[in-house]
Order: structure tokens, then C-alpha cells, then sequence
């Protein structure tokens, strides 16, 4: 009985032995994973774009109640603000006919000057529009998962803008889907530049709703209000797209507010700038017909597939 | 002896498949896009939450297998550098199991106070390895915003877990 009794006791020992050796096994391998895992591995990258692929239609096809749900509430919100709401368009409406009639002037001006100078124009920029379907952002890390990938034209390394400004670039790829950085994480740097003092600095995300700029010259002239726009250098994104506002310099610390609410992502345009230009006229639209409502430049990634 | 049916065996198989199935649902559903400001912080928070309750609570169906596979989608799901959820995670299971004996039977208040702990060397080990391995100091604030995050959800879902493994689970 003894016997049978002790033959149990090992077994169950030997057992938990083989669960704990197991256990440092696995230990063992995440670590092993870190260190092929740097972020910049390309067989990680690969592997995760495998399930981004497999998982972001899955998620897109779970939110859209979600979304339903959501747009359902905005529109009872919206009707009560109608009228308000109607003030307001209106009056922007002036403004953007008076900004419409400028532009065209402009475009006129600029036309018979590019005519004098005989300018060679740079190549037509391609662009696709998105929908946003993860917010996979943490506390170290700033990202967001879209649906559109290779076979809708998206590119490693295009420029995420929405109408507001510069959100991000596109960092990974995959068949169906993409993964967009922000420019609020901690990988980001942007070559940007103050519109109005024209100085040159680097934004670099911190994970925090404000990133920094950095590298600024000592005796640069920023202010609190200057708006912050991209400087083209380093080839990434072209000049002059709109990225923040300076909200505070302490010392040598200024921060920036991006002009894209990031909370409020729906659609993303992923735009290939081989050149610079970001004028409506240089993406292949009229300008005078984009104004008009319901005319849109975008290839949505249903269609283009 | 009687062999149970075939429905019999489905049921058992998805009551059995509950706790990491459900961390699973967790992290997608708060992985989508729900447009409320900073709510994909909660991903990570959640997992490690039900991670270490069902661990306690259910360990025969919260194995280290069960660990693995679910710090695996979320180290892939999330742009984390990769291993570190795995890792802590792990760690946080094992944690779990160690302790277990002298856990299950303490008041709620004392078992959250210990959580907190645990969350608190799981978010520090975290913030650790992401700066070491990104090579820059991660602001440690957001560390701290984790850490919060985590404790505050925990009586919540800890009540929505013990809800589930009382209608739905068997006793051990």
C-alpha cells in the first residue's frame, strides 16, 4: 500500500517539475522573442500583418453596429442642433466662396506664371482613402489599424492625412489592411517647420497628446499659437502639410497640439508623394468642383479592389 | 460508464474554452475603434486583469498554453515591442498559481489589494523592458496611467468574472 502510495507522490512530483520546467521554457522563449522581435525584424513585421490581415475584417465587420449605433445617437444630437448648426454653415459658406473666388485667382496667376517660367509639372500624387478599424494604441505605443492595404495601392511609408492635417505614415502593410504610426508615438519624427518665424525643427512624439519639438536653433522665435507645418526634409512627407499648433515653451520644451483629433479617426486618406504638392489641383481634381458637395477625389478601398 | 453525447462533450468543450476565449473577446472589443479618447489603453489592462482571475479562480482553464496563445494575439495585435506582454503576462500567471493557496480564501478588499500589487510590478516590468528595448525613456506618467487603470477596473470585471464562473463553470 506504502508502496503504491509513494509511486503516486512521485508521479505527481515529477508532474509538477514538468510544469514548472515548462513554465521557464516559455519564460525563456518570450524573452527569445524580444530579442528577434525589435521592431524593426522584418519577420515580425510579416507575421503581424498576417493577422492584422486575418483580423481587421473581422473587426471592421464586428464595429459596424457599433458605428450604426453611434451615427444613430450623432443624428438625434445633430437634429436638435440644426438650427444653430445652420447659422454657423452659412456663414462659413461665405467664407469658403470668398476663399473659392482667391483660389481661383490664384490658380489663374499661378497658371500664366508657370506659362513664363515654361515649369515642368511633377507627377500626379496618388491617394486612397481608408476607414479606421482598430485603435490598437496603448500606454507605449500610438497606432491605429486600417483597412486597405497592397491591393488598394497602400504603400510603406505614405503620408496619413485627414482634412484637419498630418496624423501619421504608414509603417506596415499587408494584403487587406495597413498599420498607421501616429505622430504622437514615441518612433515618430517628423522634419517640420514654424510657419511664421520659418524655424526648422524635428516633432517627436512622447506617447502623450503633445508631442515635441526638437532641435530647435537657440535663437529661434517660436510663440505660443504658431502653427507648425511639415518642412518636406528627409523626403517622407512633402512641405507645408498642416501638423500642430504650439501650445506651450517652457525653457528648451516646446510642445505641440496636432490638429487631428486622434479620438475622432474615421476615415484616413494615405497619400504616395512622390514629389511635393498638396494643392487639390496637383492630386488630379478641379478645385472649383471639390468644393461642390458629394464630388470626392477618393478611391475607398471597396471600390479599388 | 456512461460516455457523454456528443452535445454533452460540446458544451463541456466550450465552458472549458470560456476564460481564455472571453480574454480573447476582451481585447478585440477593446481594440476597436470606438472613438472615445484613450480607450485603447485599456486593451493591455483588461487582459492582464482576466489573466490573473481566472488564474486564481480557474487555473485548471487558464494554463500557461492558455497564456501563451493569448499574449501571443496580443503582442501581435498590439505595436508593443514583441515578447514583452507575452513576458508579462507569464509572469503574472505565475504569480498567480504561487500564490493561489493562500489567495482563495481571503476577503475581496485584501485579494484587490494584492492585484494591485502584482499590477504594479507587472506595469513597472513592462515599462522597463519598453524603454530598453526602444532605447529611450518612456515617460513614466503613462506607466502610472496603466497601473491606475488596471487597479480601478479590477473590482468591476473581477465581479463580472465571478458572476460568469458561477452560472457558467464547473466547480473545480
Amino acid at each position: 500500500m506504502n508502496k503504491r502510495m509513494g509511486s503516486i507522490g512521485a508521479a505527481a512530483a515529477t508532474r509538477s517539475w514538468t510544469h514548472r520546467f515548462t513554465f521557464v521554457l516559455l519564460v525563456a522563449f518570450a524573452f527569445g522573442l524580444m530579442l528577434i522581435g525589435k521592431p524593426d525584424s522584418v519577420l515580425v513585421s510579416r507575421v503581424r500583418m498576417m493577422m492584422m490581415d486575418i483580423a481587421a475584417p473581422m473587426i471592421n465587420a464586428v464595429s459596424r453596429p457599433i458605428d450604426a449605433a453611434r451615427e444613430t445617437a450623432s443624428d438625434v444630437r445633430d437634429y436638435f442642433a440644426l438650427k444653430a448648426e445652420n447659422e454657423a454653415l452659412k456663414m462659413q459658406n461665405d467664407t469658403l466662396l470668398e476663399w473659392q473666388r482667391v483660389a481661383r485667382e490664384l490658380q489663374a496667376e499661378n497658371a500664366s506664371l508657370r506659362g513664363l517660367l515654361n515649369y515642368q509639372p511633377g507627377p500626379k500624387i496618388s491617394f486612397v482613402t481608408a476607414s479606421v478599424v482598430a485603435d490598437t494604441s496603448s500606454s507605449f505605443v500610438r497606432s491605429l489599424i486600417v483597412l486597405g492595404g497592397t491591393r488598394a495601392g497602400v504603400a510603406k511609408g505614405q503620408a496619413a492625412v485627414t482634412g484637419s492635417g498630418l496624423a501619421g505614415r504608414v509603417l506596415e502593410v499587408g494584403e487587406r489592411s495597413a498599420r498607421i504610426l501616429l505622430i504622437t508615438d514615441i518612433n515618430a519624427r517628423v522634419p517640420v517647420v514654424a510657419e511664421r518665424s520659418r524655424d526648422q525643427a524635428v516633432l517627436a512624439g512622447r506617447n502623450s497628446d503633445l508631442p515635441e519639438l526638437l532641435y530647435l536653433s537657440r535663437d529661434s522665435d517660436v510663440k505660443i499659437g504658431d502653427r507648425i507645418v511639415t518642412s518636406g526634409q528627409g523626403g517622407v512627407f512633402p512641405a507645408g502639410l498642416p501638423v500642430g499648433e504650439v501650445v506651450s515653451v517652457d525653457g528648451g520644451h516646446v510642445l505641440t497640439r496636432p490638429y487631428v483629433d486622434f479620438s475622432r479617426l474615421e476615415n484616413i486618406r494615405l497619400i504616395d508623394f512622390s514629389l511635393p504638392g498638396i494643392l487639390l489641383n496637383d492630386l488630379g481634381i478641379d478645385t472649383t468642383k471639390a468644393l461642390l458637395p458629394g464630388k470626392s477625389g477618393s478611391i475607398l478601398p471597396e471600390a479599388a479592389e | 460508464m456512461i460516455r457523454p453525447t456528443l452535445g454533452q462533450q460540446a458544451d463541456i468543450a466550450w465552458r472549458a474554452s470560456l476564460p481564455v476565449g472571453l480574454t480573447m473577446l476582451l481585447l478585440f472589443v477593446a481594440l476597436l475603434s470606438w472613438h472615445v479618447p484613450r480607450l485603447g489603453t485599456i486593451a493591455s489592462a483588461l487582459v492582464l486583469i482576466s489573466v490573473f482571475f481566472w488564474t486564481l479562480h480557474q487555473p485548471g482553464l487558464m494554463t500557461m498554453w492558455g497564456v501563451l496563445s493569448i499574449g501571443l494575439v496580443h503582442d501581435l495585435m498590439t505595436l508593443a515591442p514583441f515578447g514583452v506582454g507575452l513576458l508579462v503576462l507569464l509572469i503574472v500567471h505565475g504569480v498567480a498559481i504561487w500564490q493561489r493557496k493562500a489567495l482563495i480564501g481571503m476577503p475581496f478588499l485584501l485579494i484587490w489589494a494584492l492585484f494591485g500589487v502584482v499590477a504594479a510590478g507587472a506595469t513597472f516590468l513592462t515599462w522597463l523592458l519598453v524603454s530598453f528595448l526602444q532605447e529611450t525613456m518612456v515617460n513614466p506618467s503613462q506607466a502610472f496611467n496603466l497601473f491606475l487603470l488596471e487597479f480601478l477596473c479590477y473590482p468591476p470585471l473581477a465581479y463580472i468574472f465571478a458572476w460568469i464562473e458561477r452560472r457558467l463553470l464547473p466547480t473545480d
